[in-house]
């Protein structure tokens, strides 16, 4: 494996597939205890190894997640630096996440099911 | 001045439009408006300052072609409004319908070899058409064959003086070898654009 820019380890296929996947779900999750904004959610993500991934392919997921109408943003003004655009869940946001929450023990279960055999 | 005028910042963002050229303008200004608003505020809060501060923070939102190659694959394909595809399917079926028009005159009134040519471009034009059926495109290929057929029986009953019989049967049987392919070329241009101006196409 070779470094990337940021100096982490290149991600294999599996690895990138699998975070393709489920990182909008992640990002679901995060919110769903309140609003963050754009550099706070990239810094949760990232305190999850498997989750960090170079943050500037997050906003392209943000932006689609907004398109969706699962997320949407306000501006909040800081008390240090620039205003924050704060990304909250919608009620289809938390349809959504809900959704995942309930699939995902089966996923899980059955992809164990498999490769533990 | 704002800290996102960095020269390492405009150069950073420069290449993010660039590598996102194949971006719809909308979503590549959108991207552009996202990061640099990311770095006005991971600039605020980072910690290393000067030049040090700003390669950190470019470190970690990443190589500028993963971030472009990210949000073209979040853009679905833009889909193909059905008025440029009727457009295309009718400029293909006159341009198989004028150059076997041309191919058939040619035949009939001067070289048969010279017919060669735009028999070959229209044949091409008609096989390459997706919006043909294989029943249309043989049916197609006999039709600009017919006018080719007659000057050659022509020809060889010139050469070696034979009698058919054809006599008062000749311009009729000449008239309907120009009026073949003609006919069918207006039965392929629209048996191209016929399904295309039925009901729309639902979409996937």
């Amino acid at each position: 494996m070779e470094p990337d820019i940021a100096g982490k380890p290149v991600a294999g296929k599996a690895e990138s597939q699998l975070r393709k996947g489920v990182l909008e779900y992640c990002v679901l999750a995060i919110l769903r205890d309140g609003p963050r904004y754009g550099v706070e959610l990239l810094e949760t993500l990232g305190a999850v190894n498997v989750m960090a991934t170079s943050q500037g392919t997050i906003y392209p997921l943000l932006s689609r997640l907004r398109r969706d109408g699962v997320v949407e943003t306000r501006w909040q003004e800081s008390p240090s630096g620039p205003p924050r655009r704060y990304y909250e869940l919608t009620p289809s946001g938390h349809a959504a996440l809900k959704e995942f929450i309930a699939i995902w023990p089966h996923f899980r279960d059955a992809v164990d099911h498999f490769i533990t055999g | 001045m704002s800290n996102t005028e960095h020269p390492l910042v405009r150069n950073y963002l420069a290449a993010v439009a660039r590598e996102a050229a194949g971006l719809s303008p909308e979503r590549r200004n959108e991207l552009l408006a996202d990061l640099e608003e990311h770095i006005a505020v991971a600039l605020a809060e980072e910690p290393a300052s000067g030049d040090d501060g700003v390669r950190a923070v470019l470190a970690r939102l990443g190589d500028p072609r993963t971030i472009a190659a990210t949000a073209l694959g979040e853009e679905p394909p833009a889909p193909q409004s059905p008025g440029f595809a009727v457009v295309r399917a009718v400029v293909r079926a006159l341009a198989v319908l004028v150059l076997l028009g041309m191919a058939s005159t040619l035949a009939i009134s001067a070289n048969p070899f010279i017919a060669a040519i735009p028999l070959i471009g229209g044949l091409w034009c008609l096989w390459a058409g997706p919006q043909w059926r294989k029943r249309d495109k043989v049916i197609g290929t006999a039709a600009a064959l017919a006018p080719l057929l007659f000057a050659v029986v022509q020809a060889m009953i010139a050469a070696f003086g034979l009698h058919l019989g054809m006599g008062d049967a000749f311009f009729p049987v000449m008239l309907a070898a120009v009026a073949l392919p003609a006919a069918v070329g207006f039965y392929l241009l629209w048996s191209a654009v016929r399904p295309l101006l039925g009901p729309p196409v639902r979409a996937a």
